[in-house]
């Protein structure tokens, strides 16, 4: 039971930034594997703003986030539109080449120590089954929250519209106007500070190394090809799955260092039966 | 300071080989493997499991059962074996896909089977690593002599130049022209009747085998692995002496290997450390290198030494133009 409790916590920590991964990757075609580190810095600048500077830990969140979603626009407009001409696969190359200078970026500056937030020690609430810490219940309620937030975001707003209309036929909504730009340029600053956020809420739960953001980008890919790839829902339902087998699967005293093996070999048996996930279409992105 | 020299000289010569393998994968056909470290880490496994001696050191409480003591050629060929059958397991449901899956397959395979290393102390003695790896003809020659060393960078060198000239070989054949038909456009090659999966299955195989001889060799160079040795960092220079160096052109990939592992990174040992700041210049390094992807790929995307490209009419072709 404390592992099925455990498989909530993951699943919904993972849920957020997996959606909004599931969100970049459809809207601008490629697979972006610098999004874990992203994540990782994010929860670095946190750590810098919150133990180094002193600030109160909400202000130094918000203020992480404004920085992980202006670097996601200059990554944009510096590395990734340029070579969007060359297709996908060159994109993924330089994705790997930024993930890189991210997580070295990080080991250079904090090293390679775990750290900690500066945040006041908590006792875990019993919950009918479950022993949760109050900060936990927090993550979740918010994760949840802010998932809900992206999904009315591209039904009821004008750019969340204009990112359906990008992301089915480029072409097309250009030609009907649509300011395709404006949409990427939004596609990142949501989907940067939304990682940011994962990465805080990940850093909270588990200790923050800089190998933590290259380690949860596995199980995010995990999740996004087993709910199918640029299916939002997929990804929040493929995360929840992922966080809950893999936690569970620690029951056996054989898998728990395997929690990533896991992962992947949901996936891998997914790849197998079907390619285009669980609630994917044929087409893919 | 020769025998530096000399070890120098043999690791870059086995990471040319890691950019070889990855340029037939690549360059060739245009499969994205992001697991260059996995099928290194699997050859030099199996080759150090079986060259090595059995240990009865107990670590963790957990007794170190393998170790076979069996001599070299038998751990070369047996991870060419092994390598070979893992990209063949991984080929089976992701080389029918959108390359992208593929990438995301072997980066996760490398990770898992780090994993595999770190925590099956039975087998791989965990972070302790493998000691005690006999290099060729150990009986005539002890490990760290001189002699040793040139045997095994003649060994080394005469594997690469003889992968060297099956991949141009491969390349000029109408096998490697089917490849690059893959590359440029898999739609119309299979329309022409090729079977596409079935070519790429051989490539990624062929690859995978190329890894897992350099593994060996660099289990054998080093004599002593342990996980740490094939963090996914490595996979991201073969990646970056590729690019650079121009993939699709095999004198490129040893250009790039040699430029990137040989200048970049070994050549900067020299620079005096920092006290109390151990991780900074190998950060620093690697940042430099990520920096010079990017920048190779939004300047010069086909590398310092690019792929002839066949003029077809009027219009040039960029290689790497794909959907």
């Amino acid at each position: 039971m404390i592992y099925l409790g455990f498989g909530i916590i993951a699943g919904a920590v993972l849920a957020l930034p997996s959606v909004a991964l599931s969100l970049l990757c459809r809207n601008c075609k490629f697979f972006n594997l610098a999004y874990g580190d992203q994540m990782g810095l994010t929860a670095y600048l946190v750590l810098f703003f919150n133990v180094s500077l002193g600030l109160n830990f909400p202000a130094s969140v918000v203020l992480s986030l404004i920085i992980s979603a202006i670097l996601g626009v200059i990554f944009y407009w510096i590395i990734f539109k340029p070579l969007r001409r060359h297709g996908p696969l060159v994109l993924l190359i330089a994705s790997l080449g930024l993930a890189f200078v991210i997580h070295n970026s990080e080991l250079a500056i904090w090293g390679p120590n775990p750290q900690k937030y500066n945040i006041p020690f908590e006792t875990g609430l019993r919950l009918g089954p479950f022993i949760m810490t109050p900060i936990q219940l927090v993550l979740i309620g918010l994760s949840f929250a802010l998932t809900g937030g992206i999904f009315a975001m591209l039904r009821y707003t004008g750019i969340g519209r204009a990112m359906r209309a990008t992301a089915d036929n480029l072409e097309l909504a250009t030609i009907r106007g649509v300011d395709t730009e404006r949409v990427f340029i939004w596609t990142w600053i949501i989907c940067s500070a939304t990682a940011g956020l994962g990465g805080v809420f990940l850093a909270l739960i588990t200790t923050l190394t800089p190998w933590t953001g290259f380690i949860t980008l596995l199980f995010l890919f995990s999740a996004l090809i087993l709910g199918g790839v640029g299916n939002l829902v997929g990804a929040l339902v493929g995360a929840m799955i992922i966080g809950l087998v893999s936690e569970c699967a620690a029951i056996l005293s054989v898998l728990a260092p395997y929690k990533i093996a896991v992962a992947f070999a949901i996936m891998f048996i997914c790849l197998l039966f079907r390619p285009s996930g669980i609630l994917g279409k044929e087409r893919g992105f | 300071m020769l025998s530096f020299i000399i070890g120098i000289i043999t690791v870059v010569t086995i990471f040319c080989i890691l950019v070889l393998a990855l340029n037939m994968r690549w360059g060739y056909c245009g499969l994205l493997d992001f697991g260059v470290a996995g099928f290194f880490l699997i050859g030099a496994y199996t080759a150090a499991i079986l060259i090595s001696a059995p240990s009865e050191s107990y670590l963790f409480g957990v007794r170190h059962t393998a170790g076979y003591g069996l001599s070299w050629p038998i751990g070369l060929i047996a991870s060419v074996v092994t390598s070979g059958f893992l990209a063949f397991l991984i080929g089976i449901p992701t080389l029918r896909l959108r390359g992208d899956y593929l990438a995301i397959v072997t980066i996760g395979m490398a990770e898992i089977l780090r994993y595999v290393a770190i925590n099956e102390k039975w087998m791989t003695r965990g972070v302790q690593g493998i000691r005690d790896i006999k290099r060729p003809f150990e009986s005539f020659f002890p490990a760290a002599s001189l002699p040793s060393d040139i045997i095994l960078l003649v060994l080394s060198l005469t594997i690469l130049a003889l992968f060297f000239i099956i991949a141009s070989r491969l390349y000029i054949s109408p096998f490697g022209r089917v490849l690059r038909a893959i590359r440029e456009d898999e739609l119309v090659t299979s329309f022409l009747g090729k079977p596409v999966s079935h070519f790429k299955m051989l490539t990624f195989v062929l690859g995978g085998i190329y890894m897992g001889v350099a593994g060996a060799l660099f289990a054998m160079y080093v004599t002593a692995i342990e996980p740490y040795q094939f963090i996914p960092t490595y996979t991201f220079l073969m990646w970056a002496c590729l690019i650079v160096g121009g993939s699709g052109n095999n004198w490129g990939a040893i250009l790039g290997g040699a430029l990137i592992m040989g200048l970049f990174v070994q050549g900067t040992r020299f620079l005096p450390s920092i006290s109390g700041q151990p991780q900074l210049i190998p950060a620093l390094r690697y940042i430099a290198v990520g920096i010079l992807l990017i920048v190779v790929l939004r300047l010069r995307p086909r590398g310092l030494l690019p792929e002839k490209v066949i003029e077809i009419g009027e219009e040039t072709r960029d290689v790497h133009a794909k959907s």
